[in-house]
């Protein structure tokens, strides 16, 4: 069995002090994604943009003072992606330019992404993504998904700590045979803690979505105009200039 | 079975994306009135669930990783456009805040892992269950086959997505497929708990809830 993503951890980084994590949601998002498309839409052996792309990126990471180590551990995704791309130089024309190009795309994509949900923190994502104009819809349902997966895990705890009392040990593989059961239990205990959560939260005003006044407004700075300029700039050139 | 960025090529990744964005277009539309109040939780809790089960990855041998998927689960129990909508909405979080599946895959992965399994697994399940007796037997069983079937056909999308549509040798098909077999029987062991829990104590809640076998009533109770 494999790993986990960590999200704890992640919301304590998250939750940072950094110049990169004082920018608006909307030009980290516009302008990271950006930079990924860019990345991606780039020919095989273009080793300048590639190198330029990632160098901006760890600029950005380090403006950010993101700890190493925690930028490290959840690069791992891509492992088996990159394990998937060196085989390439035994099965493809040109391979070894081929397999380099997609680990660097690979790493350009994750690189993004780690410092896009490390400096911001989940509920300002949503804003920025709400003033991008995202379906109503489907943010609702993130912000759903994104509450209980507290309470799932919460419930999860309980459980363990109950099923422990009752004698249970991870160690005895005939106990296995309880998995299925707990996890139906785990869906409907949520389930009834989620309705719950769900009519407070009515009690107290919500309507669709969080009362005015609640939230930070999102207010375009000037650091943000020349972030997001600056990162345009270099793309262009990077992906004009270069190749 | 995330495909992350570069893992397809940019003509496909655009073709998948355009494709992908029409398709939470038709879904954005079909379930605007399907939405109540009472289902929030449910499609709230559902989407958590998920967003779980997938963290649990199982690393594969030359290529990508394996995990649960819960596109059937969802499409039985949201229904298929709503159920596809929770998998797009676990796909886009996954990509944004955990790198996992690249950006410009997001049409691919959210077509072969999202509306594959809920929409295709939704019409399926219906076709299959509405010939069959109505039965608690043939209801979870009914799911447990979609569940199976969910996953191993996902793949084998996956496969077509990185094979033809990206720089993987074709030998990525048995791995693919062959893989999800075996992970195919934990999908329909966890789908089949969930569903035999929800039919159980909260049917009502059940976008499937009219192909339910009757509850065994007590005798003289007037129905309800």
């Amino acid at each position: 069995m494999g790993g986990t993503h960590g999200g704890a951890d992640l919301e304590s980084v998250a939750a940072g002090h950094s110049p990169v994590h004082r920018l608006d949601p909307r030009v980290k998002i516009v302008g990271l994604i950006g930079l990924v498309v860019v990345a991606v839409t780039t020919p095989t052996g273009a080793w300048l943009v590639f190198a330029s792309v990632l160098a901006a990126l760890f600029v950005l990471a380090a403006a950010a003072r993101l700890p190493p180590l925690h930028v490290v551990r959840r690069m791992n995704v891509e492992i088996p992606f990159l394990l998937a791309a060196a085989i390439l130089p035994f099965t493809a024309e040109d391979g070894v330019r081929l397999a380099i190009t997609v680990g660097a795309k690979i790493t350009i994509g994750v690189l993004a992404m780690i410092i896009l949900s490390s400096t911001t923190p989940f509920p300002r994502l949503l804003q920025g993504f709400a003033a991008l104009r995202a379906p109503a819809l489907l943010l609702g349902i993130v912000s759903f998904m994104w509450r209980y997966l507290h309470v799932l895990a919460d419930e999860v705890a309980r459980m363990k700590t109950a099923r422990e009392a009752r004698g249970y040990s991870a160690s005895w593989i005939w106990q296995a045979a309880s998995g299925g059961p707990l996890i139906a239990t785990l869906f409907l205990r949520a389930l009834g803690r989620g309705e719950r959560v769900y009519l407070a939260m009515l009690s107290r005003g919500y309507a669709g979505s969080i009362p005015e006044g609640l939230e930070v407004p999102l207010t375009l700075r000037r650091s943000d105009v020349f972030f997001l300029a600056g990162l345009a700039a270099m793309l262009v050139v990077a992906r004009v200039v270069l190749p | 079975m995330h495909i992350p960025d570069g893992l397809i090529y940019a003509p496909t990744a655009v073709a998948t994306g355009v494709t992908g964005a029409g398709l939470v277009g038709v879904a954005l539309r079909k379930s605007r009135h399907e939405l109540d109040d009472r289902q929030i939780p449910m499609v709230g809790v559902t989407a958590a669930f998920i967003f779980a089960a997938q963290m649990v990855t199982f690393p594969i041998a030359g290529g990508t990783s394996a995990h649960l998927l819960g596109g059937a689960l969802a499409g039985i129990l949201l229904g298929p456009w709503l159920g596809a909508l929770v998998e797009t909405v676990v796909y886009v979080v996954q990509a944004l805040a955990f790198a996992d599946g690249g950006i410009t895959a997001l049409g691919a992965n959210v077509i072969m892992m999202g509306f594959l399994p809920a929409v295709g697994g939704y019409y399926f399940f219906r076709a299959v269950v509405g010939a069959l007796p109505r039965t608690r037997g043939a209801f979870l069983g009914t799911t447990a086959v979609t569940a199976w079937l969910s996953i191993v056909l996902a793949a084998l999308l996956a496969a077509v997505f990185v094979v033809t549509g990206g720089p993987l040798p074709v030998q990525a098909y048995p791995i693919m497929v062959g893989v999800h077999m075996v992970v195919g029987v934990g999908e329909a062991v966890v789908t089949t708990a969930v569903v035999a829990a929800v039919m159980r104590t909260r049917p009502d809640l059940m976008a499937t809830r009219d192909l339910l076998p009757p509850r065994p009533t007590e005798k003289g109770a007037p129905a309800t």
